[in-house]
């Protein structure tokens, strides 16, 4: 395809094209079914550029639970009521306690992201999940019954369990083992376990992101450098983490 | 500041007040509208009202918080590409958010089928999960995640360039300065990221 017709397509797709230029293009697309291919195909590429942007984005934000808390709040959105606002009658030490606890929470934070500047790492090399638990009838009852625990936050009944296990790849087992050691910030150990996955496992990349984490925790910034340099730069938070680092090392 | 905390309390303490609170409630076609611009006090919204729904439905179904947060991210973003594609239409029978909250359940439903799946291929046992019918994961959406990998493999600077140029619509002019290359430099750069992206998009 020409260049002169690409540049026509961008335009047209990204809604740059007068009344006019759009009329006459329709037309020509109609009859051009090479053009009409390409226009869908870089529809596509759009909608995937898109599809990156707004994945981006979404990563910044957690379900709110302070919605979660109240259970009127689970009643479906067509059972809502349609009126625009509605009027809270507060009585005034309600009123009092919510400003000196806004006050506290603020002054809390405040202080703490002044204390703590890597506060934000905490989001970027966000907890794994784990896997999903599956408590059928099979010989790896043990494994999954410890990730229950591990998904519950009992990390040391997990790793305590996973010390027992011998039917699982030792990957594995050294990976979840290692993840439970670093949600307790047990850096030393953490890294232990998580740095004696081969690099022909499955679980390699995360693992090696995970002691960049571990790295920037103990400070020994070169050492976190050096490791984020065998994890892919599409991780995201890859770049953040870098010009962090960048900035530490300096 | 604490003077001023004081204050404002002892006032609060002679004077019952009555707080009027304004909740932003905003129609389907403000939803549709906001979302399709990626507006974030329109994905706020929606966290705040289905989140907590798809949360409970999740964890309900034996998943943890961080299951329901992830589907809850799959959700928002079949959705949006329904609107984009046109798949999702405005009408009075299907809210917006109770079609997110339904694309949730179906994502969960897979997630779940999906981990059987795997536990019938490491062998653990020869039990399946009943067919899941999940009529929106269809074979667009599976495209635009293959794309999106591909733009992924692209680099951080090709990712930034089409970003800028296909997303928020910048001119050549605009794209040099905030890469720091000239304008001519920019759009060869742009169409040999594009050209990238295609050759991984066939050979995917």
């Amino acid at each position: 395809m020409e260049n002169k017709d690409f540049e026509l397509l961008e335009k047209y797709l990204l809604g740059k094209m007068s009344d006019e230029e759009r009329r006459i293009f329709e037309e020509r697309l109609k009859s051009d079914a090479d053009l009409e291919t390409e226009k869908e195909r870089l529809e596509e590429y759009i909608l995937a550029i898109e599809y990156g942007n707004l994945k981006e984005a979404l990563s910044q934000y957690k379900i709110s639970e302070e919605e979660m808390s109240g259970e009127e709040n689970f009643s479906f959105p067509d059972d809502a009521p349609a009126d625009k606002t509605r009027i809270l009658n507060l009585r005034p030490w309600v009123v009092a306690a919510s400003v000196l606890l806004i006050g506290w929470a603020g002054y809390f934070l405040f202080s703490n992201l002044n204390s703590q500047p890597d506060l934000h790492f905490e989001k970027i090399f966000y907890s794994d999940p784990g896997l999903p638990t599956m408590m059928g009838e099979n010989d790896r009852y043990l494994f999954y019954d410890a990730m229950v625990d591990y998904k519950a936050g009992e990390y040391e009944e997990a790793i305590g369990k996973w010390s027992e296990v011998s039917d699982i790849g030792r990957d594995t087992l050294d990976y979840y083992i290692g993840m439970a050691w670093l949600n307790l910030k047990e850096w030393e150990e953490a890294e232990q376990f998580l740095q004696q996955i081969p690099v022909e496992s499955s679980l390699k990349n995360k693992s090696d992101w995970y002691r960049v984490r571990i790295y920037i925790a103990l400070e020994e910034y070169e050492k976190a450098a050096q490791a984020l340099e065998k994890v892919p730069e599409n991780r995201e938070g890859y770049q953040e983490v870098k010009t962090y680092l960048s900035s530490k090392i300096k | 500041m604490d003077c001023k905390v004081s204050l404002f309390i002892a006032i609060l303490a002679v004077n019952r007040i009555t707080m009027k609170v304004t909740e932003p409630r905003f129609s389907d076609e403000e939803l549709v509208e906001g979302l399709k611009r990626q507006d974030p006090v329109m994905i706020q919204y929606l966290y705040q009202n289905a989140g907590p729904m798809v949360y409970k439905l999740v964890v309900n179904a034996g998943g943890d918080g961080n299951d329901a947060e992830d589907v809850f991210q799959e959700g928002i973003l079949a959705t949006y590409l329904n609107i984009r594609t046109g798949k999702y239409k405005l009408s009075a029978q299907a809210r917006l958010t109770t079609y997110l909250v339904q694309i949730c359940k179906y994502k969960w439903l897979d997630h779940v089928k999906s981990a059987y799946v795997s536990k019938n291929i490491l062998g653990f046992d020869n039990e399946l999960l009943p067919e899941v019918q999940n009529p929106d994961q269809d074979e667009k959406e599976d495209q635009i995640k293959m794309l999106h990998r591909c733009i992924q493999e692209l680099g951080e600077t090709c990712r930034r360039i089409l970003q800028l140029f296909y997303w928020e619509k910048k001119s050549y002019d605009e794209i040099a300065t905030q890469i720091g290359q000239t304008p001519s430099s920019a759009k060869n750069q742009k169409y040999r990221c594009m050209k990238k992206l295609k050759e991984l998009a066939t050979t995917v």
